[in-house]
């Protein structure tokens, strides 16, 4: 069918958390490219009998585009090699494109694939300053999906400065002209101080910080002050989302300790800690790893102030790819793999190394199981959103399978079998977590949730004035089947999957911010920049 | 189902022939047609392997190629059992990141014969190359298990970065062969320069050469002097710069 104007989904079982709806037969009605209350009963009609609808799937953290991105791609022609994405057939619209999957695919096909799985919105975690521009010309090229990104600013030089020089508000101000200048969406923290640490060589040799309370450059500068900073410039310039932070430590057996440390250095603040099964480790380095997955998760389910996304692990190809260099070190170091790391001058770092977590291999089974204590002991799902830091954890397209973990205890206590248990001693995990997510805690998880915690009034929900993003499933036992081919998609009303196949590629929107600050900053930066900038104060940025 | 597939070159590709569907095991299952209907790609546009040959058998695990397959490339891809046997000689990527079978050419082979895909870890893991003829570069390289023999010269960096496997070399060696070896054997019956991160380890008539020249010689029939088989070989364990658990085996003689 074409798609009309008026459009009215009838006879679905609806989840719609927003509003309270969690399984109720009842019509959707869209107008316009949003949800309307009602239409004339002679409204063009989808007959979803039967079926489950959502609001459309908001992905509030995964790596997409990029000049990180780009560079992982580049480092993974084998990849393209084994995975074609042909170009779909499309009825109307622009024409289709031709790319590349492989667990970081190329810009269209990652759009198609995203409206695919019935997601509709998503946010690029990490984007350098210098890179921004180039991320905008990626996302314009990725058809579906409505997206923003989020600025790197925890390891900035500029910003490191004022920190030392007791500015706050002027750091305030300058990342406000900074999400501006770029067209952001968040402020992104990376492992505060420590990529600056690493790009720097350190003072006494060091190549990273290992604790809130270590000296970054001047001893007045510290994760903690950076972290401090960061989350009251989000909140003073009221930001929709919070400080969107990957903590110190990442990936390191013991970092739980700094994780707690990060949450209560903000404690009565809003912040979002992102990918938390990565930081939930407890052992201590060089002798051991276990779970401390259920002490963070106690303290998130403690804090109604805290946010986070799990990170999920799931067992197959990845790519590791972050502004966290010295990690990347640790990881290419002890893997052997291929790998790039960046220096981005005055902003971040960036590595990228391929990895592959394995069932019998003793720290990706803890990692996995870590991710689904966290998902399984947290009370308040609207504060812990399913992601597997695309492609960081698994791709996105291993969400089905996920949702299955987290709805099927059966099924997950039979995985749970399969994996190396060498490190498992002590998780909850094991002693065996009844817990099922129902459908409506899923359509929270990956659509309701992130979408209130980004700030994004019109997404995650249906509710007249939301954005027409809806995605109908045709139920099945098997979770993982239903949530991987939905029967019908629909994006700013447009009927985009058609009996699960894609039909139409319309653009998606940006998502930016424009906050309020003190202008007079500018005339500070600039100076900064003739000193000490590869870049011209004008050319900065990615304003149209 | 017939004794074996054979594929026969009726029109000469004008451009580069990428026919990476042709392998044993996958003509295994396919009928004629199918066979003919498999997708290559000729100068970078799509078409099918019957535009180019004449397809006799089907369903067959043995496949026989004829004809001058010089501009055809990645023949025997991923090809994981069976037989593949090509009168004539082909183009690079041969038995790309092959894991089991055998290939046996009748002519030379292009660069990157039992090598990796562009940007992968591994290249040939299993299974069994004989070139009787020359190979272009970096044939062998990547190598992860199995064996590639070669009766003519190797070209430049021939087993290049090898995990493990076996490469044997009757001709000459061109120059950075066996180099980034992490482990894996470089057996050279002709000229070979030793690459300067390979150290002098011994010499010695190695058993397991001896065994395996005697194989080559009797199945399939390669011309092995008595002398190669029992001979002295010169040791050098490299790359020192890797691993360092890899060995080229020089000839020198009865």
């Amino acid at each position: 069918m074409t798609t009309p104007a008026r459009l009215r989904i009838a006879g679905g079982t609806v989840y719609d958390p927003a509003h309270g709806v969690d399984g109720v037969v009842r019509d959707v009605c869209i107008e316009g490219g949003g949800i309307v209350a009602e239409l004339p009963a002679g409204a063009p009609r989808l007959d979803v009998r039967g079926m489950v609808v959502m609001p459309g799937g908001v992905d509030i953290h995964a790596h997409v585009a990029g000049s990180s991105v780009n560079h992982a791609r580049r480092l993974l022609p084998e990849e393209h090699a084994a995975d074609p994405a042909p170009a779909p057939r499309l009825v109307d619209g622009p024409p289709p494109r031709s790319g590349t999957g492989g667990t970081v695919p190329s810009t269209f096909a990652t759009g198609y694939r995203y409206a695919g799985l019935g997601y509709t919105t998503a946010m690029e975690a990490a984007v350098a300053p210098l890179a921004a521009r180039h991320a905008h010309a990626e996302l314009d090229d990725t058809p579906l999906i409505d997206s923003g990104f989020f600025v790197l600013l925890g390891n900035d030089d500029y910003l490191l400065r004022q920190i030392a020089a007791g500015e706050t508000a002027r750091a305030r101000d300058y990342a406000g002209w900074l999400l501006g200048v770029t067209r952001a969406y968040a402020i992104k923290i990376v492992n505060p101080g420590g990529v600056a640490v690493w790009k720097s060589g350190g003072a006494g040799g060091g190549r990273n910080v290992s604790g809130l309370d270590d000296a970054v450059g001047s001893s007045a500068v510290t994760p903690r002050k950076i972290l401090e900073t960061l989350a009251g410039a989000a909140n003073a310039l009221a930001l929709p989302h919070p400080v969107h932070i990957h903590c110190n430590n990442l990936g390191q057996p013991g970092n739980a300790a700094t994780t707690l440390e990060s949450m209560r250095a903000l404690a009565g603040q809003r912040a979002h800690f992102t990918h938390l099964q990565f930081h939930s480790y407890g052992g201590e380095r060089g002798k051991g790893w276990k779970s401390a997955a259920k002490d963070v998760i106690e303290y998130v389910n403690g804090h109604a102030q805290v946010s986070v996304d799990v990170g999920q692990v799931m067992f197959g190809s990845a790519t590791t790819v972050t502004a966290d260099g010295p990690v990347e070190h640790l990881l290419y170091a002890s893997s052997g793999r291929k790998w790039v790391n960046v220096d981005i001058e005055l902003e971040t770092g960036c590595g990228i190394v391929p990895y592959s977590y394995r069932e019998k291999a003793a720290v990706s089974a803890l990692q996995w199981a870590v991710g689904l204590e966290l998902f399984l002991l947290a009370q308040d799902p609207w504060r812990v959103v399913l992601s597997t830091d695309h492609p960081n954890g698994a791709t996105f397209l291993s969400y089905p399978e996920l949702i299955r973990l987290l709805m099927d205890r059966a099924y997950r206590d039979d995985r749970l079998k399969a994996v190396n248990q060498k490190l498992l001693a002590g998780s909850a995990l094991l002693d065996g977590l009844a817990r099922e997510y129902t459908l409506g805690e899923i359509a929270i998880v990956t659509r309701a949730g992130p979408a209130r915690l980004l700030g994004l009034s019109h997404k995650g929900h249906l509710g007249p004035g939301a954005d027409a993003d809806v995605t109908v499933y045709a139920p099945d036992a098997d979770r993982a089947k239903m949530f991987a081919a939905p029967r019908y998609v629909i994006k700013g009303g447009a009927i985009v999957v058609e009996e699960g196949q894609l039909r139409r590629a319309p653009a998606g929107a940006r998502l930016a911010v424009r906050p309020d600050y003190d202008v007079a900053v500018k005339k500070d930066v600039r100076r900064f920049f003739d000193d000490y900038a590869t870049v011209a104060f004008e050319n900065y940025g990615a304003e149209p | 189902m017939s004794d074996a597939v054979t594929l026969t070159l009726a029109t000469q590709p004008t451009h580069t022939l990428v026919a990476d569907c042709i392998a044993a095991d996958r003509f295994a299952g396919l009928g004629a047609t199918a066979i003919a209907a498999l997708p290559v790609v000729h100068g970078g546009r799509p078409a099918t392997l019957g535009e180019f040959f004449r397809v006799r058998g089907e369903r067959a695990s043995v496949v026989r190629i004829e004809g001058d397959c010089t501009r055809i490339d990645g023949i025997g891809t991923g090809m994981v059992e069976g037989e593949l046997m090509i009168d004539g000689s082909v183009g690079r990527d041969l038995g790309l990141a092959m894991s089991g079978g055998r290939i046996d050419v009748r002519g030379n082979a292009g660069a990157n014969a039992g090598g990796a895909p562009a940007g992968a870890a591994r290249g040939m893991t299993g299974g069994e190359i004989v070139v009787r003829g020359s190979v272009g570069d970096e044939a062998g390289a990547r190598m992860r298990r199995g064996l590639l023999v070669v009766t003519g010269d190797g070209g430049r960096g021939m087993g290049k970065g090898m995990i493990a496997g076996t490469v044997v070399l009757f001709g000459n060696a061109g120059p950075g062969t066996g180099r980034f070896l992490k482990r894996g054997s470089i057996v050279a019956l002709g000229e070979v320069e030793r690459p300067a991160t390979f150290r002098y380890a011994c010499t010695y008539r190695p058993p397991h050469v001896a065994l395996l020249l005697r194989y080559l010689g009797s199945r399939c029939r390669l011309d092995v002097a008595a002398a190669q088989v029992t001979g002295r070989y010169e040791r050098y364990s490299g790359d020192l710069a890797e691993l360092g658990k890899g060995e080229l085996l020089r000839w020198v003689g009865a």
